[in-house]
């Protein structure tokens, strides 16, 4: 009943209010934007730091792979060269000359055969830091000659096929993608118990793909994410980084099927490094 | 010439002009820096929809002091629009929004509308002084649309014209299981 008897607000109050209600709303409106800004930024300066925590623990496992390697190529010099050397220095010592002739002929063909095999085993050691088969034919023959070797076990069914890879990568690229590959297939082996493996490359608008399947156990994206974020999976460290040396990405998932287990690697075909490097030139 | 020689009978005539360049001048800026694709089109309808309406009620439309009622659509119209403006720069915060010119443009068209929204619309209830004195207020939210239009000015200055690049998503391509 009151609301019924109760005269219409004057126009100037309407005005006055109205205008009053209007200019809350736009700073609410402004506020609200600048308190949405701080908070994105905020957000993508946490991302940040997360980034720079990543690239930390990537260059960490860099570094604890090289020191790996080197503890590796060390032992083996000094566990397997040095041993035989040291051998082939008994045969040749200095009541040599006081033997017989044919423990002489004896000592000599020891000797001789002690430095074949040291020969061979300083050659193994130069192939296992590169292969051969990749610097003189690629990588395309390294790879099919990796697989016929895991082939040849008879334990699992290694295949590939390479599509449209005419044209050679440069030597540094065509190592970095055969480690990339090379662990890939290793931690296949260790850890998937699949019966197959099958490694397919394409090129398709400037891009090189390279496809690898496996029937076994695998992992996915999620995983590898967050593999590659925690202080384990050092392998996995070191193909994110060796990624990104070649500006390229890599992707875990399952085939269409949802059968198979599936790594994606995508390459810029031309090297994005020395393409800028010419074109700094050119400029 | 002054707007207060012109005649009663043809005042209508240009406040409906000046309503409609306005209302356009304002929506070309918002709509030259909208991106959603599906926004646009109920832009260009909505603006033709309005011109229409313009026509009409110039020619039917019985205008005391005020073209009110044109006003207050374009008010609403160009408040949508920010709306929509600035809901896509919170969403895509890239860089600052303080050195996004049309930030600023938004905020000072907001100001003067909302300022000067309400007067207009009661602008044949109030009296004459009363039309004198809350006249003479809607001028500080139109100096403030001033100031921020110089401001983006110097922003747009700066910060030159970045076109984005967008980055084609290019299907993987198939690879056969031999």
């Amino acid at each position: 009943m009151f609301f019924l008897q109760s005269t219409a607000p004057s126009p100037t109050i309407v005005l006055i209010l109205g205008t009053l209600c209007m200019f809350i709303l736009v700073g609410g409106i402004i506020i609200f934007m600048l308190l949405h800004q701080r908070k994105v930024e905020g957000h993508s300066k946490q991302i940040e730091q997360m980034e720079a925590d990543h690239q930390k623990i990537l260059l960490n496992a860099s570094i604890r792979l090289q020191e790996e390697e080197r503890q590796r190529l060390a032992a083996d010099l000094h566990d397997d060269a040095g041993p035989l050397l040291a051998t082939a220095r008994l045969y040749l010592n200095e009541n040599l000359i006081n033997q017989d002739k044919a423990s002489l002929l004896q000592s000599i063909l020891q000797t001789r055969q002690i430095i074949d095999e040291t020969i061979m085993l300083v050659r193994n050691i130069s192939h296992n830091l590169m292969p051969p088969t990749l610097k003189n034919f690629g990588l395309e023959s390294a790879i099919t000659d990796l697989f016929q070797k895991i082939s040849g076990s008879g334990v699992v069914n290694a295949s590939s096929r390479f599509h449209d890879y005419k044209e050679r990568m440069n030597e540094e690229r065509e190592l970095i993608v055969f480690r990339v590959v090379q662990e890939l297939i290793n931690n296949i082996l260790k850890h998937s118990k699949s019966s197959f493996i099958h490694l397919t490359q394409n090129l398709q608008e400037e891009k090189i793909f390279i496809r690898i399947h496996h029937d076994g156990r695998g992992i996915l994206q999620a995983d590898f994410d967050r593999l590659n974020k925690s202080y384990d999976g050092l392998g996995l460290k070191n193909i994110s980084s060796r990624m990104r040396i070649m500006q390229g990405q890599i992707s875990f998932e399952k085939d269409i099927s949802q059968t198979y287990f599936k790594v994606t690697i995508e390459l810029p075909k031309i090297d994005p490094e020395a393409a800028r490097k010419t074109k700094k030139q050119l400029a | 010439m002054n707007y207060f020689e012109i005649p009663n009978s043809n005042r209508k005539y240009f406040q409906t002009a000046y309503t409609t360049f306005e209302y356009l001048f304002f929506t070309y800026i918002l709509f030259k820096n909208i991106k959603s694709r599906r926004i646009k089109p109920y832009i260009v309808i909505l603006s033709f929809l309005f011109i229409v309406f313009q026509a009409i009620y110039v020619q039917l439309g019985t205008i005391i002091r005020l073209d009110t009622i044109p006003i207050g659509i374009e008010t609403i119209l160009i408040v949508f629009y920010i709306v929509v403006f600035l809901s896509e720069l919170a969403k895509n915060m890239e860089t600052s929004i303080l050195k996004n010119y049309c930030f600023w443009i938004s905020i000072g068209i907001l100001i003067y509308l909302c300022g000067s929204f309400f007067f207009y619309i009661l602008i044949d209830s109030l009296k004459r002084n009363e039309i004198e004195m809350f006249g003479k207020m809607t001028y500080i939210s139109e100096i403030i649309k001033n100031v921020l239009f110089g401001l983006s000015l110097i922003v747009y200055s700066k910060a030159g014209f970045k076109k984005e690049i967008q980055q084609e998503i290019r299907p993987a391509p198939f690879l056969d299981i031999t």
